[in-house]
Protein backbone atom coordinates (compact mmCIF):
# COMPACT_ATOMS: atom_id res chain seq x y z
CA UNK A 1 0.00 0.00 0.00
CA UNK A 2 1.03 3.42 -1.12
CA UNK A 3 -0.13 6.97 -1.38
CA UNK A 4 0.96 9.56 -3.36
CA UNK A 5 -0.46 12.46 -1.82
CA UNK A 6 -3.59 13.68 -0.28
CA UNK A 7 -6.06 13.25 -3.09
CA UNK A 8 -4.85 9.88 -4.15
CA UNK A 9 -4.97 7.15 -2.04
CA UNK A 10 -4.21 3.61 -3.59
CA UNK A 11 -5.94 0.56 -2.54
CA UNK A 12 -3.52 -2.46 -1.96
CA UNK A 13 -4.29 -6.13 -2.73
CA UNK A 14 -5.74 -7.75 0.52
CA UNK A 15 -8.17 -5.66 1.03
CA UNK A 16 -10.72 -8.41 1.49
CA UNK A 17 -12.35 -7.30 4.71
CA UNK A 18 -12.79 -3.33 4.12
CA UNK A 19 -16.82 -3.28 4.34
CA UNK A 20 -17.11 -4.81 7.25
CA UNK A 21 -13.78 -3.08 8.77
CA UNK A 22 -15.39 0.35 7.87
CA UNK A 23 -18.33 -0.70 8.93
CA UNK A 24 -17.32 -1.82 12.40
CA UNK A 25 -15.76 1.31 12.87
CA UNK A 26 -18.83 3.47 11.77
CA UNK A 27 -20.88 1.73 14.17
CA UNK A 28 -18.35 2.86 17.03
CA UNK A 29 -16.30 -0.58 17.32
CA UNK A 30 -13.16 -0.97 18.46
CA UNK A 31 -11.03 -3.48 16.59
CA UNK A 32 -8.25 -5.09 18.17
CA UNK A 33 -8.01 -8.74 17.24
CA UNK A 34 -8.70 -10.85 14.26
CA UNK A 35 -8.88 -10.22 10.10
CA UNK A 36 -10.11 -7.03 10.56
CA UNK A 37 -7.38 -5.74 12.60
CA UNK A 38 -4.61 -7.69 10.89
CA UNK A 39 -5.90 -5.75 7.62
CA UNK A 40 -6.49 -2.48 9.40
CA UNK A 41 -3.35 -2.30 10.69
CA UNK A 42 -1.28 -3.85 7.24
CA UNK A 43 -3.20 -1.10 5.69
CA UNK A 44 -3.16 1.73 8.04
CA UNK A 45 -2.65 4.94 5.72
CA UNK A 46 -5.36 3.69 3.44
CA UNK A 47 -8.40 3.36 5.99
CA UNK A 48 -6.84 6.55 7.50
CA UNK A 49 -7.21 8.75 4.24
CA UNK A 50 -10.62 6.92 3.57
CA UNK A 51 -12.13 7.76 7.13
CA UNK A 52 -10.02 11.38 6.95
CA UNK A 53 -12.27 12.56 3.97
CA UNK A 54 -15.71 12.09 6.62
CA UNK A 55 -13.90 14.07 8.84
CA UNK A 56 -13.21 11.27 11.56
CA UNK A 57 -9.93 10.45 12.94
CA UNK A 58 -8.29 6.58 12.50
CA UNK A 59 -7.01 6.41 15.79
CA UNK A 60 -4.48 4.00 16.93
CA UNK A 61 -3.96 3.51 20.49
CA UNK A 62 -0.75 2.84 22.40
CA UNK A 63 -2.69 -0.39 23.45
CA UNK A 64 -2.67 -1.68 19.73
CA UNK A 65 -6.51 -1.33 19.42
CA UNK A 66 -8.10 0.81 16.71
CA UNK A 67 -10.94 3.27 16.61
CA UNK A 68 -12.94 6.34 15.20
CA UNK A 69 -13.07 9.58 17.38
CA UNK A 70 -13.76 13.32 16.20
CA UNK A 71 -12.81 16.58 17.96
CA UNK A 72 -16.05 17.41 18.70
CA UNK A 73 -18.92 16.47 21.41
CA UNK A 74 -19.84 13.44 21.50
CA UNK A 75 -23.27 12.30 19.96
CA UNK A 76 -23.70 8.89 21.48
CA UNK A 77 -25.58 8.95 24.58
CA UNK A 78 -24.48 6.10 25.55
CA UNK A 79 -20.76 7.09 26.82
CA UNK A 80 -22.08 8.43 30.05
CA UNK A 81 -23.89 5.25 30.92
CA UNK A 82 -20.65 3.17 30.16
CA UNK A 83 -18.37 5.24 31.75
CA UNK A 84 -20.65 5.49 34.95
CA UNK A 85 -20.53 1.17 34.80
CA UNK A 86 -17.20 1.74 34.31
CA UNK A 87 -17.01 3.51 37.51
CA UNK A 88 -19.32 1.95 39.38
CA UNK A 89 -17.90 -1.65 38.74
CA UNK A 90 -14.17 -0.24 40.03
CA UNK A 91 -15.47 0.89 43.06
CA UNK A 92 -17.73 -2.92 43.45
CA UNK A 93 -13.95 -4.51 43.04
CA UNK A 94 -12.12 -2.24 45.22
CA UNK A 95 -14.62 -3.15 47.87
CA UNK A 96 -15.73 -6.74 47.32
CA UNK A 97 -12.72 -8.14 46.32
CA UNK A 98 -10.30 -5.94 48.88
CA UNK A 99 -8.20 -5.20 46.03
CA UNK A 100 -7.34 -1.17 45.34
CA UNK A 101 -5.27 -2.15 42.48
CA UNK A 102 -6.78 -5.04 40.15
CA UNK A 103 -5.84 -6.13 36.74
CA UNK A 104 -8.68 -5.25 34.42
CA UNK A 105 -7.31 -7.15 31.50
CA UNK A 106 -6.87 -10.29 34.00
CA UNK A 107 -8.06 -13.18 31.32
CA UNK A 108 -10.64 -14.34 33.78
CA UNK A 109 -12.21 -11.50 34.37
CA UNK A 110 -14.85 -10.50 36.53
CA UNK A 111 -18.13 -11.50 38.29
CA UNK A 112 -21.34 -9.96 36.13
CA UNK A 113 -23.03 -9.89 39.37
CA UNK A 114 -21.28 -7.56 40.64
CA UNK A 115 -23.32 -5.28 39.48
CA UNK A 116 -26.32 -6.91 40.04
CA UNK A 117 -28.73 -3.68 41.49
CA UNK A 118 -29.88 -5.95 44.61
CA UNK A 119 -26.24 -5.71 45.29
CA UNK A 120 -25.20 -2.05 44.44
CA UNK A 121 -25.29 0.48 47.12
CA UNK A 122 -28.30 3.46 47.07
CA UNK A 123 -25.91 5.82 45.92
CA UNK A 124 -24.57 3.99 42.83
CA UNK A 125 -28.62 3.17 41.76
CA UNK A 126 -29.19 6.47 42.27
CA UNK A 127 -26.16 7.41 40.17
CA UNK A 128 -28.00 4.50 37.55
CA UNK A 129 -31.21 6.42 37.90
CA UNK A 130 -30.12 9.74 36.60
CA UNK A 131 -29.21 7.66 33.44
CA UNK A 132 -32.36 6.03 33.03
CA UNK A 133 -30.70 2.42 34.32
CA UNK A 134 -33.24 1.44 36.74
CA UNK A 135 -33.17 -2.42 36.67
CA UNK A 136 -31.00 -5.48 36.23
CA UNK A 137 -32.20 -5.40 32.45
CA UNK A 138 -30.94 -1.85 31.81
CA UNK A 139 -27.12 -2.61 33.25
CA UNK A 140 -27.88 -5.39 30.75
CA UNK A 141 -28.16 -3.04 28.52
CA UNK A 142 -25.25 -1.23 28.88
CA UNK A 143 -23.49 -4.25 28.81
CA UNK A 144 -24.59 -5.47 25.54
CA UNK A 145 -23.72 -1.90 24.48
CA UNK A 146 -20.10 -2.32 25.83
CA UNK A 147 -19.23 -5.34 24.10
CA UNK A 148 -21.23 -4.31 20.61
CA UNK A 149 -18.06 -1.08 21.23
CA UNK A 150 -15.29 -4.03 22.02
CA UNK A 151 -14.75 -3.38 25.37
CA UNK A 152 -15.53 -6.22 26.58
CA UNK A 153 -16.63 -9.97 25.90
CA UNK A 154 -19.24 -11.66 28.24
CA UNK A 155 -18.18 -15.75 28.89
CA UNK A 156 -20.05 -18.73 27.99
CA UNK A 157 -21.78 -19.06 30.76
CA UNK A 158 -22.75 -15.48 30.69
CA UNK A 159 -21.54 -15.04 34.19
CA UNK A 160 -18.20 -12.84 33.36
CA UNK A 161 -17.33 -9.86 31.59
CA UNK A 162 -14.15 -9.70 30.58
CA UNK A 163 -12.49 -6.59 29.48
CA UNK A 164 -10.33 -6.02 26.14
CA UNK A 165 -7.87 -3.85 25.33
CA UNK A 166 -10.22 -1.12 24.43
CA UNK A 167 -10.84 -0.47 28.29
CA UNK A 168 -7.53 1.42 28.24
CA UNK A 169 -9.95 3.92 26.97
CA UNK A 170 -11.88 4.10 30.37
CA UNK A 171 -8.77 3.38 32.30
CA UNK A 172 -7.30 6.97 30.72
CA UNK A 173 -10.46 8.50 31.62
CA UNK A 174 -10.34 7.69 35.01
CA UNK A 175 -6.77 8.97 34.94
CA UNK A 176 -7.67 12.35 33.57
CA UNK A 177 -10.52 12.67 35.64
CA UNK A 178 -8.26 12.35 38.45
CA UNK A 179 -5.51 14.33 37.73
CA UNK A 180 -7.43 17.25 36.07
CA UNK A 181 -9.98 17.90 39.23
CA UNK A 182 -7.03 16.97 41.61
CA UNK A 183 -5.27 20.28 40.15
CA UNK A 184 -8.81 21.95 40.16
CA UNK A 185 -8.97 21.42 44.18
CA UNK A 186 -5.10 22.38 44.94
CA UNK A 187 -5.51 25.33 42.89
CA UNK A 188 -9.08 26.20 44.82
CA UNK A 189 -7.06 25.73 47.96
CA UNK A 190 -4.29 27.94 47.05
CA UNK B 1 -28.41 19.46 79.85
CA UNK B 2 -25.32 19.03 77.94
CA UNK B 3 -23.38 19.72 81.14
CA UNK B 4 -25.52 16.94 82.48
CA UNK B 5 -24.86 14.46 79.68
CA UNK B 6 -20.74 15.89 79.75
CA UNK B 7 -21.39 14.39 83.61
CA UNK B 8 -22.73 11.39 82.77
CA UNK B 9 -19.92 10.41 80.45
CA UNK B 10 -17.23 11.25 82.76
CA UNK B 11 -18.84 9.27 85.61
CA UNK B 12 -19.56 6.43 83.20
CA UNK B 13 -15.39 6.65 81.96
CA UNK B 14 -14.72 7.00 85.53
CA UNK B 15 -16.17 4.15 86.61
CA UNK B 16 -15.40 1.74 83.16
CA UNK B 17 -13.75 -0.97 84.98
CA UNK B 18 -16.27 -1.49 87.47
CA UNK B 19 -18.40 -1.43 84.39
CA UNK B 20 -16.46 -3.54 82.14
CA UNK B 21 -16.19 -5.73 84.88
CA UNK B 22 -20.11 -6.34 85.28
CA UNK B 23 -20.47 -6.44 81.24
CA UNK B 24 -18.35 -9.03 81.52
CA UNK B 25 -20.61 -11.42 83.66
CA UNK B 26 -23.75 -13.33 82.64
CA UNK B 27 -26.29 -11.38 81.84
CA UNK B 28 -24.63 -8.91 83.03
CA UNK B 29 -25.85 -9.07 86.17
CA UNK B 30 -23.86 -9.44 89.57
CA UNK B 31 -24.14 -9.69 93.31
CA UNK B 32 -23.83 -6.28 95.35
CA UNK B 33 -21.14 -7.21 97.24
CA UNK B 34 -19.58 -8.32 93.99
CA UNK B 35 -19.59 -4.92 92.55
CA UNK B 36 -18.64 -2.88 96.13
CA UNK B 37 -15.75 -5.33 95.30
CA UNK B 38 -14.81 -4.39 92.44
CA UNK B 39 -15.37 -0.63 92.67
CA UNK B 40 -12.99 -0.93 95.73
CA UNK B 41 -10.32 -1.68 92.96
CA UNK B 42 -10.87 1.81 90.96
CA UNK B 43 -8.02 4.12 91.37
CA UNK B 44 -10.45 6.90 93.30
CA UNK B 45 -11.90 5.01 95.83
CA UNK B 46 -9.56 4.35 98.92
CA UNK B 47 -12.21 2.13 101.17
CA UNK B 48 -15.20 -0.02 100.97
CA UNK B 49 -17.36 2.33 102.76
CA UNK B 50 -16.76 4.52 99.78
CA UNK B 51 -17.28 1.89 97.27
CA UNK B 52 -20.93 1.31 98.70
CA UNK B 53 -21.35 5.17 98.27
CA UNK B 54 -20.35 4.98 94.96
CA UNK B 55 -22.67 1.98 93.48
CA UNK B 56 -25.60 3.75 95.84
CA UNK B 57 -24.45 6.88 93.94
CA UNK B 58 -24.43 5.07 90.40
CA UNK B 59 -27.84 3.58 91.30
CA UNK B 60 -29.33 6.82 91.39
CA UNK B 61 -27.20 9.01 88.78
CA UNK B 62 -29.06 11.66 87.09
CA UNK B 63 -29.86 12.18 84.45
CA UNK B 64 -30.16 8.75 84.16
CA UNK B 65 -28.99 5.47 86.41
CA UNK B 66 -25.65 4.18 85.16
CA UNK B 67 -26.64 0.71 87.20
CA UNK B 68 -29.70 -0.39 88.32
CA UNK B 69 -30.87 -2.47 90.63
CA UNK B 70 -31.57 -6.34 88.86
CA UNK B 71 -35.48 -7.40 89.10
CA UNK B 72 -34.09 -11.22 88.16
CA UNK B 73 -31.98 -11.74 90.87
CA UNK B 74 -31.98 -10.25 94.11
CA UNK B 75 -29.65 -8.17 95.73
CA UNK B 76 -27.77 -7.85 92.52
CA UNK B 77 -26.81 -4.71 90.29
CA UNK B 78 -27.05 -5.06 86.40
CA UNK B 79 -26.13 -2.57 83.72
CA UNK B 80 -29.34 -0.89 82.13
CA UNK B 81 -29.68 -2.19 78.39
CA UNK B 82 -29.34 1.27 76.98
CA UNK B 83 -26.35 1.93 78.71
CA UNK B 84 -24.61 -1.53 77.49
CA UNK B 85 -23.68 -0.09 73.86
CA UNK B 86 -22.37 3.34 75.03
CA UNK B 87 -19.90 1.61 77.37
CA UNK B 88 -19.07 -0.68 74.70
CA UNK B 89 -18.17 2.12 72.69
CA UNK B 90 -16.42 4.30 75.38
CA UNK B 91 -14.30 1.47 76.13
CA UNK B 92 -13.35 0.24 72.54
CA UNK B 93 -12.25 4.59 72.29
CA UNK B 94 -10.62 4.50 75.93
CA UNK B 95 -8.32 1.04 74.54
CA UNK B 96 -7.32 1.99 70.90
CA UNK B 97 -6.35 5.20 72.16
CA UNK B 98 -4.69 4.06 75.34
CA UNK B 99 -0.94 4.68 74.17
CA UNK B 100 -0.71 8.09 75.76
CA UNK B 101 -1.91 6.37 78.75
CA UNK B 102 0.83 3.94 78.73
CA UNK B 103 3.62 6.20 78.22
CA UNK B 104 2.33 8.37 81.56
CA UNK B 105 2.53 4.75 83.24
CA UNK B 106 6.03 3.96 82.14
CA UNK B 107 6.74 7.54 82.91
CA UNK B 108 5.29 6.70 86.89
CA UNK B 109 7.60 3.83 86.50
CA UNK B 110 10.90 5.59 85.38
CA UNK B 111 9.92 8.23 88.35
CA UNK B 112 10.08 6.17 90.81
CA UNK B 113 12.93 4.86 89.69
CA UNK B 114 14.72 8.28 89.81
CA UNK B 115 13.05 8.17 93.46
CA UNK B 116 14.72 4.50 94.55
CA UNK B 117 17.62 5.85 93.35
CA UNK B 118 17.90 9.05 95.39
CA UNK B 119 16.61 6.75 98.59
CA UNK B 120 19.44 4.11 98.15
CA UNK B 121 22.31 6.71 97.06
CA UNK B 122 21.08 9.12 99.58
CA UNK B 123 22.03 10.68 102.53
CA UNK B 124 19.36 8.87 104.57
CA UNK B 125 17.84 6.07 103.26
CA UNK B 126 14.18 6.02 103.33
CA UNK B 127 12.71 2.38 103.60
CA UNK B 128 9.09 3.68 103.43
CA UNK B 129 10.06 5.61 100.88
CA UNK B 130 11.28 2.32 99.12
CA UNK B 131 8.20 0.62 99.77
CA UNK B 132 5.93 3.41 98.60
CA UNK B 133 7.70 3.23 95.15
CA UNK B 134 7.80 -0.13 94.53
CA UNK B 135 4.07 -0.43 95.38
CA UNK B 136 3.50 2.12 93.09
CA UNK B 137 5.51 0.66 90.23
CA UNK B 138 3.68 -2.61 90.43
CA UNK B 139 0.00 -0.99 90.31
CA UNK B 140 1.91 0.42 87.16
CA UNK B 141 2.84 -2.91 86.15
CA UNK B 142 -0.46 -4.30 86.39
CA UNK B 143 -1.77 -1.32 85.00
CA UNK B 144 0.16 -1.09 81.91
CA UNK B 145 -0.08 -5.09 81.38
CA UNK B 146 -4.20 -4.53 80.95
CA UNK B 147 -3.66 -1.44 79.19
CA UNK B 148 -1.56 -2.88 76.38
CA UNK B 149 -3.25 -5.92 76.02
CA UNK B 150 -6.76 -4.22 75.81
CA UNK B 151 -5.70 -1.90 73.35
CA UNK B 152 -4.28 -4.36 71.21
CA UNK B 153 -7.70 -6.31 71.31
CA UNK B 154 -8.99 -2.81 70.47
CA UNK B 155 -6.70 -2.22 67.55
CA UNK B 156 -7.36 -6.07 66.69
CA UNK B 157 -10.92 -5.48 66.49
CA UNK B 158 -10.79 -2.06 64.66
CA UNK B 159 -8.61 -3.87 61.98
CA UNK B 160 -11.55 -6.70 61.49
CA UNK B 161 -14.03 -3.86 61.41
CA UNK B 162 -12.55 -2.19 58.40
CA UNK B 163 -12.51 -5.25 56.69
CA UNK B 164 -15.75 -6.62 57.10
CA UNK B 165 -17.28 -2.65 55.97
CA UNK B 166 -18.87 -2.20 53.28
CA UNK B 167 -18.02 1.51 52.81
CA UNK B 168 -16.09 2.56 50.12
CA UNK B 169 -12.24 1.56 49.28
CA UNK B 170 -11.77 5.20 49.94
CA UNK B 171 -12.96 5.57 53.77
CA UNK B 172 -11.86 2.09 54.74
CA UNK B 173 -8.43 3.21 53.83
CA UNK B 174 -9.02 6.66 55.65
CA UNK B 175 -9.95 5.00 58.34
CA UNK B 176 -6.84 1.91 57.50
CA UNK B 177 -4.72 5.42 57.77
CA UNK B 178 -5.90 6.58 60.37
CA UNK B 179 -5.55 3.66 62.77
CA UNK B 180 -2.53 3.29 61.78
CA UNK B 181 -0.68 6.37 62.32
CA UNK B 182 -2.98 7.37 65.38
CA UNK B 183 -2.86 3.74 66.96
CA UNK B 184 -0.64 1.07 65.90
CA UNK B 185 2.38 3.15 65.50
CA UNK B 186 2.58 5.07 68.85
CA UNK B 187 2.18 2.11 70.35
CA UNK B 188 4.35 -0.23 68.46
CA UNK B 189 6.96 2.46 69.12
CA UNK B 190 6.12 2.13 73.42
CA UNK B 191 5.91 -1.88 72.90
CA UNK B 192 8.50 -2.80 70.62
CA UNK B 193 12.19 -3.93 71.48
CA UNK B 194 13.92 -0.79 71.62
CA UNK B 195 11.11 0.67 72.92
CA UNK B 196 10.12 2.83 75.74
CA UNK B 197 8.35 0.24 77.50
CA UNK B 198 11.65 -2.10 77.83
CA UNK B 199 14.22 0.18 78.06
CA UNK B 200 12.21 1.49 81.19
CA UNK B 201 11.56 -2.02 82.51
CA UNK B 202 15.46 -3.07 82.06
CA UNK B 203 16.21 0.32 83.90
CA UNK B 204 13.73 -0.62 87.16
CA UNK B 205 15.35 -4.37 87.06
CA UNK B 206 18.41 -3.16 87.54
CA UNK B 207 17.30 -0.75 89.71
CA UNK B 208 15.68 -3.83 92.13
CA UNK B 209 18.85 -6.09 91.51
CA UNK B 210 20.36 -3.05 93.66
CA UNK B 211 17.82 -3.32 96.01
CA UNK B 212 18.10 -7.02 96.20
CA UNK B 213 22.11 -7.42 96.78
CA UNK B 214 21.45 -4.50 99.38
CA UNK B 215 21.97 -6.82 102.41
CA UNK B 216 21.87 -3.37 104.85
CA UNK B 217 18.06 -3.63 103.61
CA UNK B 218 15.64 -5.77 105.43
CA UNK B 219 14.52 -9.53 103.59
CA UNK B 220 11.11 -7.82 103.91
CA UNK B 221 12.33 -5.15 101.24
CA UNK B 222 14.36 -7.51 98.82
CA UNK B 223 12.21 -9.87 98.71
CA UNK B 224 9.36 -7.25 97.50
CA UNK B 225 12.02 -6.54 94.84
CA UNK B 226 12.83 -9.31 93.64
CA UNK B 227 8.71 -10.51 93.13
CA UNK B 228 8.82 -7.43 91.44
CA UNK B 229 11.52 -8.02 89.08
CA UNK B 230 10.21 -11.22 88.66
CA UNK B 231 6.63 -9.86 87.84
CA UNK B 232 8.09 -7.52 85.41
CA UNK B 233 9.89 -10.25 83.34
CA UNK B 234 6.10 -11.45 83.06
CA UNK B 235 4.48 -8.55 82.79
CA UNK B 236 7.22 -7.03 79.65
CA UNK B 237 6.97 -10.97 77.48
CA UNK B 238 3.14 -10.85 78.20
CA UNK B 239 2.74 -7.61 76.52
CA UNK B 240 5.40 -8.16 73.62
CA UNK B 241 3.67 -11.25 72.60
CA UNK B 242 0.37 -10.37 72.56
CA UNK B 243 1.86 -7.24 70.55
CA UNK B 244 3.73 -9.51 67.95
CA UNK B 245 0.49 -11.71 67.63
CA UNK B 246 -1.65 -9.11 67.00
CA UNK B 247 0.95 -7.39 64.63
CA UNK B 248 1.10 -10.56 63.03
CA UNK B 249 -2.18 -10.92 62.49
CA UNK B 250 -3.16 -7.39 61.62
CA UNK B 251 -0.24 -6.31 59.67
CA UNK B 252 -1.13 -8.72 56.11
CA UNK B 253 -5.09 -7.21 56.98
CA UNK B 254 -3.62 -3.74 56.62
CA UNK B 255 -1.31 -3.98 54.11
CA UNK B 256 -3.99 -4.20 51.74
CA UNK B 257 -5.41 -1.31 52.53
CA UNK B 258 -2.18 1.38 53.25
CA UNK B 259 -1.00 0.18 49.37
CA UNK B 260 -2.33 3.31 47.56
CA UNK B 261 -4.99 2.21 45.45
CA UNK B 262 -3.93 2.78 41.57
CA UNK B 263 -4.48 5.98 39.55
CA UNK B 264 -7.34 4.53 37.53
CA UNK B 265 -8.79 3.29 40.99
CA UNK B 266 -8.94 6.33 42.56
CA UNK B 267 -9.76 8.14 38.98
CA UNK B 268 -13.46 6.17 39.04
CA UNK B 269 -13.85 6.75 42.96
CA UNK B 270 -13.35 10.58 42.30
CA UNK B 271 -15.14 10.61 39.36
CA UNK B 272 -18.20 9.08 41.84
CA UNK B 273 -17.71 11.57 44.37
CA UNK B 274 -17.76 14.18 41.90
CA UNK B 275 -21.20 12.68 40.40
CA UNK B 276 -22.64 12.24 43.99
CA UNK B 277 -22.08 15.54 44.84
CA UNK B 278 -21.84 17.66 41.86
CA UNK B 279 -24.09 15.61 39.45
CA UNK B 280 -23.02 13.83 37.09
CA UNK B 281 -22.86 16.51 33.85
CA UNK B 282 -19.67 18.09 35.81
CA UNK B 283 -17.64 15.59 34.44
CA UNK B 284 -18.27 16.42 30.91
CA UNK B 285 -17.91 12.70 30.03
CA UNK B 286 -19.42 13.13 26.73
CA UNK B 287 -16.42 15.24 25.82
CA UNK B 288 -14.06 13.02 27.31
CA UNK B 289 -15.59 10.14 25.31
CA UNK B 290 -16.33 10.04 21.97
CA UNK B 291 -17.98 7.11 20.90
CA UNK B 292 -18.50 7.19 16.77
CA UNK B 293 -22.05 6.73 15.83
CA UNK B 294 -23.47 5.16 13.10
CA UNK B 295 -25.27 8.80 11.35
CA UNK B 296 -22.64 11.44 11.37
CA UNK B 297 -24.45 15.02 10.82
CA UNK B 298 -27.49 13.26 8.68
CA UNK B 299 -24.68 13.57 5.84
CA UNK B 300 -23.21 9.51 6.27
CA UNK B 301 -26.84 7.72 6.55
CA UNK B 302 -27.27 4.29 6.07
CA UNK B 303 -27.24 4.95 1.90
CA UNK B 304 -24.32 7.00 1.61
CA UNK B 305 -22.14 4.43 3.58
CA UNK B 306 -23.35 1.72 1.35
CA UNK B 307 -22.86 3.58 -1.70
CA UNK B 308 -19.27 3.94 -0.28
CA UNK B 309 -18.87 0.85 0.71
CA UNK B 310 -19.94 -0.53 -2.30
CA UNK B 311 -17.26 1.87 -4.53
CA UNK B 312 -14.76 0.01 -2.32
CA UNK B 313 -15.53 -3.31 -2.94
CA UNK B 314 -16.51 -2.89 -6.27
CA UNK B 315 -13.10 -1.71 -6.74
CA UNK B 316 -10.66 -3.18 -9.26
CA UNK B 317 -6.95 -3.45 -7.69
CA UNK B 318 -3.84 -4.01 -9.44
CA UNK B 319 -2.46 -1.01 -10.25
CA UNK B 320 -4.55 2.44 -10.84
CA UNK B 321 -4.97 4.68 -8.33
CA UNK B 322 -8.24 4.96 -6.26
CA UNK B 323 -9.13 8.57 -6.83
CA UNK B 324 -10.88 10.48 -4.00
CA UNK B 325 -11.88 14.30 -4.20
CA UNK B 326 -9.34 16.72 -1.79
CA UNK B 327 -11.72 17.82 0.80
CA UNK B 328 -14.75 16.87 3.02
CA UNK B 329 -17.07 19.08 1.63
CA UNK B 330 -16.10 17.21 -1.89
CA UNK B 331 -17.64 14.39 -0.73
CA UNK B 332 -19.61 14.30 1.75
CA UNK B 333 -22.03 17.10 -0.32
CA UNK B 334 -22.78 14.58 -3.39
CA UNK B 335 -26.13 14.30 -4.25
CA UNK B 336 -27.40 10.97 -5.21
CA UNK B 337 -27.84 11.31 -9.34
CA UNK B 338 -30.66 8.54 -8.64
CA UNK B 339 -33.21 10.33 -6.48
CA UNK B 340 -32.23 13.66 -7.94
CA UNK B 341 -33.88 12.28 -11.45
CA UNK B 342 -36.53 11.21 -9.57
CA UNK B 343 -37.51 14.55 -7.67
CA UNK B 344 -37.27 16.36 -11.01
CA UNK B 345 -39.55 14.15 -12.79
CA UNK B 346 -41.86 14.57 -9.78
CA UNK B 347 -41.73 18.24 -9.37
CA UNK B 348 -42.18 19.07 -13.50
CA UNK B 349 -42.18 21.24 -15.47
CA UNK B 350 -40.23 23.30 -13.66
CA UNK B 351 -38.55 26.83 -15.15
CA UNK B 352 -35.13 26.64 -13.84
CA UNK B 353 -33.70 22.92 -12.56
CA UNK B 354 -30.45 24.45 -11.05
CA UNK B 355 -32.39 26.61 -8.59
CA UNK B 356 -34.80 23.80 -7.47
CA UNK B 357 -31.47 21.64 -6.86
CA UNK B 358 -30.46 24.84 -4.93
CA UNK B 359 -33.61 25.30 -2.88
CA UNK B 360 -33.81 21.77 -2.51
CA UNK B 361 -30.26 21.33 -1.15
CA UNK B 362 -29.07 23.91 1.35
CA UNK B 363 -26.01 22.08 2.32
CA UNK B 364 -24.81 21.19 -1.11
CA UNK B 365 -22.34 23.78 -2.23
CA UNK B 366 -22.72 25.65 -5.55
CA UNK B 367 -20.31 23.70 -7.41
CA UNK B 368 -21.70 20.38 -6.24
CA UNK B 369 -25.33 21.76 -7.22
CA UNK B 370 -24.36 22.38 -10.78
CA UNK B 371 -22.40 19.15 -10.97
CA UNK B 372 -25.42 17.02 -10.03
CA UNK B 373 -28.07 18.86 -11.84
CA UNK B 374 -25.59 18.29 -15.46
CA UNK B 375 -25.16 14.73 -14.12
CA UNK B 376 -28.64 14.63 -14.08
CA UNK B 377 -30.48 16.18 -17.46
CA UNK B 378 -28.43 14.01 -19.21
CA UNK B 379 -30.76 11.15 -18.36
CA UNK B 380 -33.75 13.44 -20.09
CA UNK B 381 -34.98 13.46 -23.54
CA UNK B 382 -33.36 16.80 -25.47
CA UNK B 383 -36.67 17.61 -26.41
CA UNK B 384 -37.69 17.57 -22.70
CA UNK B 385 -35.78 20.57 -21.43
CA UNK B 386 -36.05 24.25 -22.13
CA UNK B 387 -32.39 26.46 -22.60
CA UNK B 388 -32.48 30.27 -21.42
CA UNK B 389 -32.76 32.57 -23.33
CA UNK B 390 -30.98 34.24 -20.62
CA UNK B 391 -27.84 33.67 -18.47
CA UNK B 392 -28.44 33.64 -15.01
CA UNK B 393 -26.50 34.52 -12.03
CA UNK B 394 -26.36 31.66 -9.46
CA UNK B 395 -25.43 32.35 -5.78
CA UNK B 396 -25.14 30.42 -2.88
CA UNK B 397 -22.78 30.35 -0.16
CA UNK B 398 -20.94 33.52 -1.22
CA UNK B 399 -20.16 31.65 -4.17
CA UNK B 400 -21.16 32.87 -7.65
CA UNK B 401 -22.01 31.13 -11.03
CA UNK B 402 -23.16 32.22 -14.36
CA UNK B 403 -25.01 29.47 -16.32
CA UNK B 404 -28.03 29.16 -19.21
CA UNK B 405 -31.10 28.80 -17.41
CA UNK B 406 -32.52 25.41 -18.02
CA UNK B 407 -36.21 24.07 -17.72
CA UNK B 408 -37.50 20.78 -18.01
CA UNK B 409 -41.83 21.04 -19.26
Amino acid sequence: MESNNNSQIIIGENLENSKTIINLLLKGKHIFSGKEYAELKANLDFYSKIFGLMDLDLHFHDMDFFYLRKNEKNMASSAKSICLFFFILLRRISIIENDPNPDLTRPSGFEKSLMRVEGLSSKDRALLEEQKIYDNDGIDKVIRNMKGLGFLLIDEDGERIIFNRPIYRLMELSSDILKEFSQKEEGEEE
Amino acid sequence: MVSKVGTFLNKVRECLPLLEEILNHNEHIIPKSKAIEYAFKLDFVDSIAKAEVLIDTLLSFKPQPILTNSELIDNSIAIPNQLKELILWVTKKMHIESSHHLRAIIDDISDQINLIDENLHGVELKIGSIHRSLRTIDRAREKMVNLALNNLEAIEAAVREIESSQESWSLRQEMAFELQTRHISPMSQIIDVSGILMKTIHRCAGKLREIEKRYDLNDDIRNTAARLRSGLDNSSQIVTQKHESSMTQISPLLEIYLNLPSEVMTGAIKALQIAETTGLNALELNSRLYLNTWRLNDVWDDDSIEDLLQSIVKYEPISSPFEMPDTKPEIITLIPIYELIEKIKANRPMEDILQFVMDNEENVPLVNCMTATINALVNFDGEELSFGPEIKMYNKHKTVMEAIRIGIK
